[in-house]
């Protein structure tokens, strides 16, 4: 069977040359039987990466321990989800699921039937089939996840998988996360095929609008998921530490976000096609920039992947794709006019220039501060360590500035606003805003003026996306005579695009409140107690008492006893754990998290001594955490909404061509998105 | 006119309530760091600081015994009276310009790490900035040389889709 499973990759990258090979003769010749046998070819391939992938997940939970995968990420005692999630653990298996999620898009993609009467469908297709090669290549010879035990012996107990990586976070994160890169290869395949058969019009945007958004909303989860898993498991008392590793999909984020804005340009204004082109292949290559970052150890990171030897190879192919799509771009310049649409500073087209500068300004700060230690050795011959403080200087007022937009964006007119609307508009949420601030500073003695601003941004944001349902339910209850829990109803669903935007706008504003209050109002207090004394934190009062352990299998369990009281209040008890693996060195901690809307008692054990009557507990008081989640969630809905299929799901009229007179529908009845 | 002199007040009355606010949150922000200076102190230095042992994580999160002797050894170092600046010129004497958590600044060559995002943040608002300009332009031209009456013949006609559309949609 492990010869099944490496013929089933060595047959795979045979199919993906042909593939890419014939649907592009196939094109050229106008030959309709070898573009349908290279369809056919793209399915194989998902097929044969579906085989690889079922057999290594078979090896995996049937413990198999002469691979050498499985003996190296699992242990005959690991529960069977973990045994299946230690697919992604390593190298090798993280590539098998990055092709196995490729190749089946590819197969989707290969099969539509939309499109296929333009010619680009089998260049779009061409364009996955390498992407499938390369990543075949490398599973075939440079990673081969069937590789066997050296020796040829059948080791009795596997290695064990890294306690960090036991956590339900490691099931979703790493997928999301992969979903979400593999997502914006999509996109990027439809604009090469658009650029190469000369077809550059919007039809590309059209037909990925939906892909690029779940893309996005994949990739938006896996730094959510990655968030929480630091925040729950890695006992940091954060979730977010501008690792490389984190900022490597970060990055990619930040310029998918501004290329979801940017798209709406040219759908509606035919304008930005060059820019646009150009984000796609930017988000694309930082995707395998990313992966690169992240398996080639090149720059130091807390997160321990092992550095191999695909760190070359990943960068080889991100230039070369660079190259090819770069040169394509230049080539086809000519054909990317621009139309002439521009009427006003002042508009939703120039306030998304903002948003994108900003975004691509965030992006390329993260990315600067990512590769900074490089340079600086490069250059000085000096290792420098690029940390939380830079990215929270230097990404910290570009992403507030960007949280502002946020708010104005939406409210500003298509073509040409005037600033009669624009001050109905603001005047409100900015007095609101205002309001909000000083009740902080009063409310909330020695708070810091960033923290003030980021509040009071926030809660504007938060005050125009209100203002925007607020005013479309009254239009429309007074138009149709709704109520107006009915006229809400009805106004969302029928605008979903519109509509799903504003609530992941709004999921994005909680976020931003909980990023702001953990930031600022962080109370943090470290004590070595003996049993019986007190730890107090803000209102809260921890009383140590004790250590205690249990068995869990082969794993020992220590954990300290605390009850909490606010106030006068009993909340009942906390027990931060250690856990000591029987075949791991260090012993890994067990948050333990008691959780309110309004903030997180987030207790660690960090130590203990004289037999458990002494221990070092680490307490913070976390405000607004939980809003990150639930902002998250609020966030896929709306991504939800927006993509949801139905005859009504856009109101995107396009109402600028040459002919239309301009101005008189945009200002008043359409502010969407 | 009477209103719009109404709404320039409150935009003034506006704007000095945010500058207000922000001053007032910045003295705030002073009072509350000397009110315990030991602690915070301790706090910002801690956050600015990497442990050393390769760990590759920031002081203020690492729980190892390097990262905990390196806390002591700010303690004493501050109970022995010495300043902020000095912590980190003796730890950047021992361990390098690694130990710090961002480049240090005074590194001329650093400032490039500091410095860069914001003029390219700037440098695409130039072109931005051109790029509307020729935009805005060229449309304006292009419409000067549009005949208006055949767009105000077609208003009447494109009043009634929109109503219709309208409807559709509500």
């Amino acid at each position: 069977m492990v010869d099944v499973g490496y013929l089933a990759i060595l047959l795979g990258l045979c199919v993906s040359v042909y593939a890419a090979v014939a649907t592009v003769t196939g094109a050229r010749q106008g030959n309709e039987r070898i573009l349908r046998s290279a369809r056919g070819g793209a399915a194989s391939a998902a097929i044969l990466a579906s085989v690889a992938g079922v057999i290594l997940v078979y090896f995996l939970v049937t413990s198999n321990f002469r691979i050498l995968y499985v003996w190296q990420y699992t242990s005959s005692d690991l529960p069977a989800f973990y045994k299946f999630s230690a697919l992604w653990a390593g190298n090798a298996g993280s590539l098998l699921l990055w092709v196995w999620v490729l190749s089946i898009y590819w197969a989707i993609v290969a099969n539509s039937r939309r499109f296929q009467e333009r010619l680009a469908i089998p260049y779009v297709s061409a364009i996955l089939a390498i992407n499938s090669v390369f990543f075949f290549f490398l599973l075939a010879f440079v990673e081969n996840p069937f590789a066997l035990v050296p020796g040829g012996v059948t080791p009795a107990e596997g290695n064990g998988l890294n306690p960090l990586l036991q956590n339900p976070g490691m099931v979703f994160h790493p997928v999301t996360l992969y979903l979400g890169y593999v997502g914006f290869a999509i996109p990027y395949a439809y604009a090469m095929g658009a650029l190469i058969t000369r077809q550059v019009d919007d039809l590309w945007i059209k037909v990925t609008r939906r892909w690029t958004i779940i893309a996005w909303l994949f990739l938006t989860l896996g730094n959510l998921y990655g968030a929480q898993w630091a925040y729950v498991e890695l006992g940091w008392g954060g979730y977010w530490g501008w690792d490389p590793v984190e900022n490597a999909s970060f990055i990619p984020w930040l310029t998918g976000t501004a290329f979801l804005h940017s798209v709406m340009v040219q759908e509606r204004k035919d304008m930005l096609k060059t820019w646009n082109m150009l984000l796609i292949i930017i988000t694309y290559a930082l995707t395998i920039f990313g992966t690169f970052l992240v398996r080639s150890g090149v720059v130091t990171s807390v997160h321990a992947f092992a550095g191999s030897a695909l760190g070359p190879y990943l960068l080889g192919f991100m230039g070369l794709m660079l190259i090819f799509s770069l040169y394509l771009l230049v080539d086809r310049l000519k054909l990317l006019q621009e139309g002439r649409e521009f009427e006003s500073y002042l508009s939703k087209e120039a306030s998304f220039l903002v948003n994108n500068l900003l975004l691509v300004g965030a992006a390329f700060a993260t990315f600067w501060g990512t590769i900074f230690p490089l340079i600086s050795e490069a250059v000085r011959g000096v290792k420098v360590t690029v940390g939380p403080p830079y990215f929270e200087q230097v990404d910290g007022p570009i992403l507030l500035a960007m949280l502002f937009v946020l708010g104005v964006c939406p409210l500003i007119a298509w073509q040409k606003a005037n600033w009669k609307n624009l001050r109905e508009s603001f005047s409100l949420p900015l007095a609101s805003a205002v309001v909000f601030a000083i009740i902080l500073v009063f409310a909330v003695p020695g708070a810091d003026w960033r923290a003030v601003s980021g509040f009071a941004v926030a809660f504007f944001v938060l005050a125009t996306i209100f203002l925007e349902f607020f005013r479309g339910v009254r239009v429309r209850a007074r138009m149709t005579g709704e109520r107006a829990l009915t006229a809400l109803g009805r106004l969302v669903w029928r605008n979903r695009r519109r509509y799903g935007g504003y609530m992941v706008h709004l999921g994005v504003v909680m976020i931003a409140f909980a990023v702001v209050g953990s930031t600022f109002f962080m109370h943090e207090v470290t004590r070595t107690v003996n049993a019986g004394e007190v730890i107090t934190v803000g209102d809260y009062a921890l009383t140590y008492q004790g250590m205690d352990y249990r068995q869990e299998g082969r794993n020992t369990v220590y954990f300290a006893n605390l009850a909490v009281k606010k106030g006068t209040r009993d909340l009942g008890v906390v027990r931060p754990e250690k856990v000591e693996y029987a075949n791991w060195p260090e012993m890994s901690s067990e948050v333990a998290i008691m959780g309110s809307l309004k903030e997180d008692l987030y207790v660690i054990l960090s130590g203990w001594g004289n037999y458990g009557r002494e221990a070092t507990i680490e307490v913070h008081v976390n405000p607004l955490v939980s809003w990150l989640w639930i902002g998250g969630y609020v966030l896929v809905l709306g991504t939800i909404l927006a993509v949801w299929p139905g005859r009504d799901r856009t109101l995107g009229v396009r109402y600028a061509s040459a002919s239309t007179p301009r101005g008189w529908i945009s200002e008043e009845n359409d502010r969407g998105v | 006119m009477r209103n719009r002199g109404w709404q320039r007040a409150a935009i003034a009355a506006l704007a000095g309530v945010v500058l207000a606010v922000i001053l007032a949150g910045s003295g705030a922000g002073r009072s509350y760091a000397a009110q315990g200076v030991d602690e915070t102190l301790f706090k910002k230095i801690e956050a600015n600081l990497m442990c050393t042992d390769g760990c590759g994580m920031p002081l203020a999160t690492c729980d190892n015994a390097t990262a905990q002797n390196m806390r002591q050894q700010i303690r004493e170092q501050l109970a022995a009276g010495l300043t902020e600046q000095e912590i980190y010129s003796y730890m950047v004497g021992i361990y390098g310009e690694e130990v710090m958590a961002a480049p240090p600044p005074h590194v001329p060559f650093n400032l490039v790490a500091w410095v860069m995002p914001f003029l390219a943040i700037l440098a695409g608002a130039l072109i931005i900035y051109l790029a509307l300009d020729r935009w805005v332009f060229d449309r304006r031209q292009a419409a000067h040389r549009e005949p208006d009456a055949a767009e105000e013949a077609d208003l009447e006609a494109y009043e009634g889709v929109l109503q219709r559309e309208m409807k559709k949609y509500l």
